[in-house]
C-alpha cells in the first residue's frame, strides 16, 4: 500500500508564460450574477449563480414567466419529417440579457432573457432536411473581443462560430463560418459530442469522440480491438486555425507510451472527452477528464496502465502541453469514465485556501486536487484489487482510493445492497444476484459460464450508466459545499469468448436473430462504409440490469440521490433521495408494501446552486428510455444544508438537460431544459413576483 | 406564455392530413412487403443495433423500440412522424445520413417488430404513412 504521486509535477516555465496571457482575456466575470457565461455556468463549472432573490420563503411562488419550443416553429414548418428528439440538451448561456442555446436539432438560439422571444436563430446551410437533420448539445460558448461577439457552437462534423448579435456566420473563421473536426475512422462514422466547446482565452478547445464505431460497436463496445483516439484539439476563435493537439494516446516518442503494452499503442483508441471541461484563466489551464479505452470490458491486448484513459489532465491552454494528470482507473475493464465535469473551486482547508480542482467518476469517488500542481489534497492510496480470470487478461494489482471522502454511491455489490422491501423480496434478489460473481467495486468482468448453474459473468455497481455522469456536480463557493449527483444500477460485465475474424479475445456481446439477413452494401449515394456489424452471428451488446421476476430492481433504493460534501471539512454531510419512482411504486409485486416515502429516481438529473438553495429536478425518460419520470415532473427546491425539500414546483415535462439561473431587469429566472413524448420539447422559465 | 412547439401536433397541422387510428379491433394496415422489413433489419443490424439492441429491447445508449417506453411515446402517434424521427435524428451519432429510402425500410423493420403485418403492397413512399395512426398490437 504505498502513497501515490502519480500526478505529474508543474512545467514552471509554460506557466509563466501563459498566465498574463489569460490574465488579460477574461471576457465575463464569472461573480457577475446576471450572468450564466457557459454551460457550467462559468469556466470553473460550479452550476452556481450568486442570486438570492428566489430563496426559501418565496420558492414555493415560482410560476412559469415565457416557454419556448426546443426548436422554433419557422424551421419546425419547412420540413414535415423534421421530427427532433424530445432530449433537449441545452443549458443556455446567458450573456448581456440574451440567451444562447443549443435547439433541438444543434442548431444555436438566441433569445431574449425576459421574455423568451427569438432573437435569431442559426440556418442550416444549405436549407435542406439533410442538413438540418441533428441533434442538441449540451451547450454553445460565448466570446468577446471589444465588438467583436461571438457564439461557438459544436454541430456534427463542425465547430460553428456565429456572429452573437446576428446569429450570421463569421465569414472568416475557417470555412465560411465553419471548421470541419471529423477525425478519419475506416468506417466513416462521424464526430460525436454532446458536451459544449470550452473558449478559454482566445481559444477553443474540444473533446469529443469520432473513433468509437472503429471497435465495430456504438459505444464502449465491439469485437474489434481496433479504434480511433479521440484527441483534445484547440482552434483559434479569431481564424478557426487548428493550435494544437493533445494525444489522449501517446505517440510514440511520447511519455506514457510504456503504459500499452504489447505495442497496442499502435491500434488502440477511444478515450474521448464527453463529460464537460473547465479552465482556470488565471493559470492558463484547462482540466479534461478523458474516458474509457477500446474495447472497455476486456485488455488482454492492451496490458499497461493505458494512459491518459480514465484520467483527468491539465493542460496549457495555450499550448496544449500536459502539465499534470492523475488516472482514476488503471487498465481499465469496466468502463469507469471520467465522466464529470471538473469542477473548480478555491476551499479553506486547514486554515489554508487550497486552490482546488474537484472531479467526480463513474467509480462514484471524488477526486480532490490542487489544481496547480495535480498534488491530491488528501492522500489517495494505491490499494490492491482482485484480479481478473479471463485468459490473457493482466489486471491492475492496484488501484487509486481517496482516503478523505466516502463514496457518492454504492460501490460492488454486497448482500445489503440487495432489495429488501420485503423478506421474501430480498430472497427473489439473492437468487438473481446468486447468478452472478459479486463483489467490490473493482471485481474483474469474467467469462460467462454456460454450464448449467455457472456463473453468468460479474454483476457489479456502479456499473457503466451508474454513478456519476455529465450530470453530477455542482459547487457552493460561499459554504464549500460539493454536490454529487448519481444513479444507482448495476451492470453485468460477463465475457464472451471470440474467434475471428473479431480480432478481440473476449467481449460482451448480444447474440443477433439467427435468421437475421445479412448485412446489405450501402446504397447508392449513402455516406455509410459498410461496418462488419456481426461476426460469427454475433455483435456488440450489452445486457440491461437484471431484475427480480416481477421486473422490480435487484437492488434497495434509493435509485438516484444527492450526496453533499463539505470539502473544507473533508466529509460527507447528507445523503437524499432525488424524488421518487411512480413507475416502481406502481409494480403489483409491491401492492401491500409499505415503502419509503420516496424511492429516488434514476434519470439522469443535474443540479443547479444559487445563494439560497440548491435545485434538482425530475429528469425526463427522453434522456434514457428506461429510467427517469414519463409525467408529472417536478423541479425541486432543496434546503443545501440538510437536504430537505423546500418546495416542489410542476414542471411540464421532465428536465433534459441542467437548469440554469440569472437576473435580468432586476428579476431572477430558472430556466430549464425539458421535453417527452406529449410535450415535445423545450425551455421554460420561471420567476416569483 | 403560450405553449408552443408540440411537435407531433405541428407535424400533423403542417402536413394538412387528418390522421386515422387502426382501431383495436381493427387489424393492423399490411403497409409493407416481407422483403422490405428483411432490407430493413440488415440496415438496422448495421446502423442501429450498437445503441438499440439486435433485438430492439435497449441496447444500453438507446431505448427500446418494441417496449413499453416506446409504446408510452407513440401511441396514436402518426406513423409518417416515426419515419421522420428515423430519417431526421437516427443514428444519433450520425443524424442526416440516412437516405430517404432507407429510414422507410427502418421504418418497415419497426413496424413488423411491433406486429404489423406484411402484404402485397409495396411501400413505396413514405406519404404512404401519412394517415396512419400508430397503434400497439399486443
Ligand atoms: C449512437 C447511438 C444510437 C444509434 C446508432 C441509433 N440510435 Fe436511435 N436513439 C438513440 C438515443 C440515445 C435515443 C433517445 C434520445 C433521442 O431522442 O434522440 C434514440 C431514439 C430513437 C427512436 C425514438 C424512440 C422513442 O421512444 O421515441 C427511434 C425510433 C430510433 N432511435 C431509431 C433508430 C434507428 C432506426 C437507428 C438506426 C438508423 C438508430 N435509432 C440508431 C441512440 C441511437
Amino acid at each position: 500500500m504505498q502513497i501515490l504521486k502519480r500526478a505529474k509535477s508543474p512545467i514552471l516555465a509554460v506557466l509563466l508564460s501563459t498566465a498574463s496571457f489569460f490574465a488579460a482575456r477574461v471576457a465575463v466575470a464569472a461573480e457577475d450574477g446576471a450572468a450564466w457565461t457557459g454551460y457550467g455556468g462559468n469556466k470553473g463549472f460550479q452550476r452556481y449563480a450568486p442570486l438570492q432573490q428566489i430563496d426559501a420563503k418565496n420558492v414555493a411562488q415560482l410560476h412559469v414567466a415565457w416557454r419556448r419550443a426546443g426548436l422554433d416553429p419557422v424551421l419546425q414548418e419547412k420540413f414535415l419529417d423534421l421530427v427532433p428528439s424530445n432530449y433537449l440538451k441545452s443549458t443556455p448561456t446567458l450573456v448581456n440579457g440574451v440567451l444562447y442555446g443549443s435547439n433541438a436539432i444543434g442548431l444555436v438560439e438566441a433569445f431574449d432573457a425576459v421574455t423568451g422571444a427569438t432573437k435569431w436563430i442559426q440556418k442550416p446551410l444549405p436549407v435542406t432536411l439533410k442538413e438540418a437533420s441533428g441533434q442538441g448539445m449540451r451547450g454553445v460558448e460565448y466570446w468577446r473581443s471589444g465588438n467583436d461577439e461571438r457564439v461557438i457552437s459544436l454541430r456534427g462534423d463542425f465547430i460553428y462560430a456565429l456572429n452573437a448579435k446576428t446569429g450570421e456566420a463569421i465569414k472568416d473563421f475557417g470555412d465560411d463560418g465553419k471548421v470541419y473536426i471529423g477525425i478519419p475512422t475506416s468506417d466513416h462514422f462521424g464526430s460525436r459530442q454532446t458536451s459544449a466547446p470550452l473558449v478559454v482565452g482566445d481559444i477553443i478547445i474540444i473533446g469529443g469522440t469520432g473513433g468509437n464505431t472503429q471497435g465495430n460497436g456504438t459505444g464502449d463496445l465491439g469485437l474489434n480491438k481496433e479504434a480511433v483516439p479521440e484527441d483534445i484539439r484547440a482552434y483559434d476563435v479569431r481564424n478557426g486555425r487548428q493550435l494544437w493537439t493533445f494525444h489522449v494516446l501517446p505517440r510514440e516518442g511520447e511519455r506514457g507510451l510504456e503504459t500499452w503494452g504489447k505495442e497496442s499503442w499502435r491500434f488502440s483508441g477511444d478515450m474521448g472527452n464527453w463529460g464537460g471541461m473547465s479552465a482556470d484563466e488565471e493559470l492558463g489551464y484547462v482540466y479534461i477528464p478523458l474516458s474509457a479505452p477500446n474495447m472497455a470490458y476486456y485488455g488482454g491486448h492492451r496490458p499497461g496502465d493505458n494512459l491518459y484513459a480514465n484520467s483527468i489532465v491539465a493542460l496549457d491552454a495555450h499550448t496544449g502541453k500536459l502539465v499534470w494528470h492523475f488516472q482514476m482507473v488503471h487498465h481499465d475493464l469496466w468502463d469507469y469514465d471520467t465522466a464529470s465535469p471538473p469542477v473548480l473551486a478555491d476551499v479553506k482547508i486547514n486554515g489554508k485556501t487550497v486552490k482546488a480542482v474537484i472531479q467526480a467518476n463513474k467509480v462514484g469517488y471524488l477526486y480532490v486536487f490542487d489544481r496547480k500542481t495535480g498534488e491530491p489534497v488528501w492522500p489517495i492510496e494505491e490499494k490492491d484489487v482482485p484480479q481478473s480470470t479471463v485468459p490473457g487478461e493482466v489486471t491492475s494489482r492496484t488501484q487509486p482510493i481517496p482516503t478523505k471522502l466516502p463514496p457518492f454511491d454504492i460501490q460492488g455489490i454486497k448482500e445489503s445492497d440487495l432489495m429488501d422491501f420485503t423478506p421474501a423480496l430480498h430472497e427473489e434478489a439473492k437468487k438473481v444476484a446468486d447468478q452472478y460473481v459479486t463483489g467490490g467495486v473493482f471485481t474483474p468482468p469474467s467469462v460467462i459460464d454456460p454450464a448449467e448453474g455457472g456463473k453468468k459473468g460479474t454483476l457489479s455497481a456502479p456499473g457503466v450508466w451508474g454513478s456519476g455522469n455529465w450530470n453530477t456536480g455542482a459547487f457552493d463557493p460561499d459554504t464549500g459545499f460539493y454536490y454529487a449527483v448519481s444513479r444507482t444500477e448495476p451492470t453485468v460485465y460477463g465475457l464472451t469468448k471470440l474467434k475471428p475474424p473479431a480480432t478481440l479475445d473476449y467481449s460482451i456481446v448480444a447474440a443477433v436473430n439467427p435468421n437475421a439477413p445479412p448485412p446489405t452494401p450501402p446504397a447508392a449515394g449513402s455516406t455509410f462504409a459498410p461496418p462488419p456489424p456481426m461476426i460469427n452471428g454475433m455483435r456488440g451488446g450489452l445486457p440491461l440490469p437484471p431484475t427480480l421476476p416481477s421486473g422490480l430492481p435487484l437492488l434497495k433504493p434509493p435509485y438516484g440521490r444527492v450526496t453533499a460534501y463539505d470539502i473544507g471539512k473533508g466529509e460527507r454531510k447528507w445523503v437524499a433521495p432525488n424524488g421518487d419512482d411512480p413507475a416502481i411504486r406502481a409494480n403489483p409485486a409491491l401492492k401491500d408494501v409499505k415503502l419509503p416515502p420516496l424511492l429516488g429516481n434514476s434519470g439522469r438529473a443535474a443540479p443547479l446552486l444559487t445563494k439560497t438553495l440548491l435545485f434538482l429536478a425530475d429528469a425526463s425518460d427522453a434522456v434514457i428510455g428506461r429510467a427517469g419520470i414519463h409525467a408529472d415532473a417536478k423541479l425541486r427546491a432543496y434546503d443545501k444544508a440538510t437536504g430537505k425539500v423546500v418546495a416542489e414546483i410542476p414542471l411540464p415535462a421532465g428536465a433534459t438537460g441542467a437548469p440554469m439561473s440569472y437576473e435580468a431587469n432586476g428579476k431572477q429566472y430558472i430556466v430549464v431544459p425539458v421535453g417527452n413524448a406529449a410535450y415535445g420539447s423545450g425551455w421554460v422559465a420561471f420567476t416569483v413576483n | 406564455m403560450r405553449h408552443i412547439g408540440f411537435i407531433s401536433a405541428g407535424l400533423l397541422v403542417a402536413a394538412g392530413f387528418a390522421p386515422f387510428a387502426s382501431r383495436g379491433a381493427e387489424p393492423p394496415p399490411a403497409l409493407f412487403t416481407a422483403d422490405q422489413p428483411a432490407a430493413g433489419e440488415a440496415l438496422y443490424l448495421q446502423r442501429c443495433s450498437g445503441c438499440h439492441n439486435a433485438n430492439l429491447t435497449d441496447g444500453g445508449q438507446g431505448p427500446g423500440l418494441i417496449t413499453d417506453g416506446f409504446w408510452s411515446n407513440w401511441e396514436q402517434k402518426s406513423a409518417r412522424t416515426l419515419y421522420g424521427r428515423i430519417l431526421s435524428t437516427m443514428p444519433s451519432n450520425e443524424p442526416g445520413s440516412l437516405l430517404p429510402g432507407e429510414a422507410l425500410l427502418l421504418t418497415a423493420f419497426i413496424l413488423k417488430s411491433n406486429g404489423y403485418p406484411a402484404g402485397e403492397q409495396t411501400l413505396e413512399t413514405a406519404d404512404t404513412l401519412n394517415p396512419v395512426r400508430l397503434h400497439r398490437q399486443k
